[in-house]
């Protein structure tokens, strides 16, 4: 004879790195373990955030981007973060690139998001064009060398990282979300013992859904033009493609879903920088699944995406 | 190409699983001991931890007093007080709430501060919903999430925190009063 547990369901939201980071909980163990959880995941985007944010001009990617020709020691966060960067750079031929943090402060992408103050600097006139190969790593002494004058941004991975990071946190749950302002894994089931539903959000309509998937146990995340736009040129936005140094406009939204948030974090914006065909192409290249929105909205997906399709 | 397919996956996994086993110190163990000790209601308090008269510098500047010894020589020995004020940094320790208005409705956050740093921004109370639930019938766009049927979560490139913008100042503006 069993008894069916009653579950509830906790939800808690804060600020980090720029977005709002909400955590739902759905569970019949106690509230004193939920609180507990709920504390340690949220304590993982504080974490991450003071590594890896390049806003805050005290953290360890700050202080490195300052220190030019030189072995620099540095956290395992950090230098695994910097790493998985790398090898994301390098598997997709630069399309993605974690040297891009001076290009985007001088597209004003620079200012700390709490107290508004430009706190992050930039090289007006680098002598020579950067990239991730500028970077050396040395695993056994864990330490990072730049080659020239940059400043690493890990912004398209720093948010997946995090959200990893809490997951962890949240493994003996029923079930739960972790959804750092559109970038999400969910865990288990959803209060109505299904797999959790995600919206995509439409990438012109803001308040609309265009199309839902339906998914348990993996990580969502989209890189979209419409939500970060240059202060400087309306024009422009943050997803910057690294061979040119402008913004790319062939598609409005790239979806992708992956085991790891870091993952689909990463890869959405990569095959955002590579275009509708080409993008597709790198996440069925990586093992990946994802959708593409183009700006007539036609969509392309990679061939296994239909089975999480609702 | 499978092998290919799944090196980035395995990769992947084992740099979150590095991290993870590094261990990263909470470095504030005010994230946990709120956690344990939620406040019954987040109120605003202001925490007085800066002394308003600083009995160690002479608070005239003018010129006679600069005959005086005192004046001249280094501050270290007589200025204890005043130097626990300045080791306060921006921010004065506390949990601060602040309220705003953003393009749909009203929020509330609650900013803690731990050491003169930010610790974390709570959105204690939102009349909106951010990738939450669409499940709610309050909600007015519900009618177009049911066409895709009802979305427990939605994915979009992500938001900015613009629309707290002004909740947050008014606590922090709190916070360096």
């Amino acid at each position: 004879m069993k008894t069916k547990s009653v579950k509830e369901s906790f939800v808690k939201s804060q600020l980090f790195m720029d977005t709002v980071v909400s955590i739902k909980i759905v569970t019949s163990r106690p509230k004193a373990e939920i609180d507990e959880s709920m504390a340690r995941a949220f304590a993982a985007f504080y974490n991450v955030e003071n590594v890896c944010s390049r806003f805050n001009n005290q953290s360890e990617i700050s202080r490195l981007s300052s220190q030019i020709g030189t072995q620099v020691p540095v956290s395992s966060i950090l230098f695994e973060a910097i790493r998985f960067a790398w090898e994301v750079a390098d598997f997709t031929e630069g399309a993605f690139d974690p040297t891009l943090g001076n290009t985007l402060g001088l597209y004003g992408f620079n200012r700390d998001y709490l107290t508004g103050y430009q706190s992050v600097p930039t090289i007006s006139n680098p002598n020579a064009p950067v990239s991730y190969l500028d970077i050396d790593l040395n695993e056994e002494a864990q330490t990072i060398l730049l080659r020239k004058p940059l400043i690493l941004d890990l912004g398209a991975i720093a948010k997946g990282l995090a959200v990893d990071l809490a997951v962890k946190e949240l493994s003996q749950f029923e079930g739960f979300f972790v959804d750092a302002g559109g970038d999400i894994f969910a865990g288990g089931m959803s209060e109505h013992e299904e797999p959790w539903r995600v919206g995509i959000r439409h990438p012109l309509e803001k308040e609309e859904i265009i199309r839902t998937i339906q998914l348990s146990n993996m990580a969502v995340c989209t890189s979209g033009s419409y939500e970060r736009v240059s202060p400087i040129n309306k024009d422009s936005h943050h997803l910057i493609n690294p061979h040119s140094g402008i913004s790319q406009s062939d598609i409005l939204s790239c979806t992708v879903l992956a085991p790891f948030a870091m993952l689909a974090d990463a890869f959405s914006t990569a095959a955002f920088i590579l275009g509708a065909e080409k993008g597709i192409q790198q996440l069925e290249l990586a093992g990946l699944d994802g959708l593409m929105i183009t700006p007539d909205l036609a969509m392309t997906m990679t061939k296994d995406l239909w089975r999480y399709l609702v | 190409m499978a092998k290919m397919g799944h090196k980035m996956v395995a990769l992947c996994a084992a740099t979150i699983g590095i991290i993870y086993s590094a261990g990263y110190v909470v470095t504030e163990p005010s994230i946990l001991a709120l956690a344990q000790n939620p406040p019954a209601s987040i109120s605003t308090h202001t925490t007085p931890n800066i002394p308003s008269i600083n009995p160690a510098t002479p608070k005239t500047t003018t010129a006679a007093n600069l005959n005086t010894p005192s004046q001249t020589s280094p501050s270290a020995s007589g200025n204890s007080t005043s130097s626990a004020a300045s080791a306060q940094g921006k921010y004065r320790n506390g949990t601060y709430t602040g309220q705003g208005s953003n393009r749909i409705g009203s929020v509330e956050v609650a900013v803690t501060v731990n050491q003169g740093k930010i610790t974390s921004c709570e959105i204690t109370n939102c009349s909106t919903h951010y990738s939450v639930s669409a499940i709610d019938p309050v909600l007015p766009n519900q009618v177009v999430a049911r066409q895709s049927g009802n979305v427990d979560v939605v994915t979009g490139a992500t938001k900015s925190t613009q629309d707290f913008q002004t909740a947050v100042q008014q606590a922090l503006d709190q916070a360096q009063s």
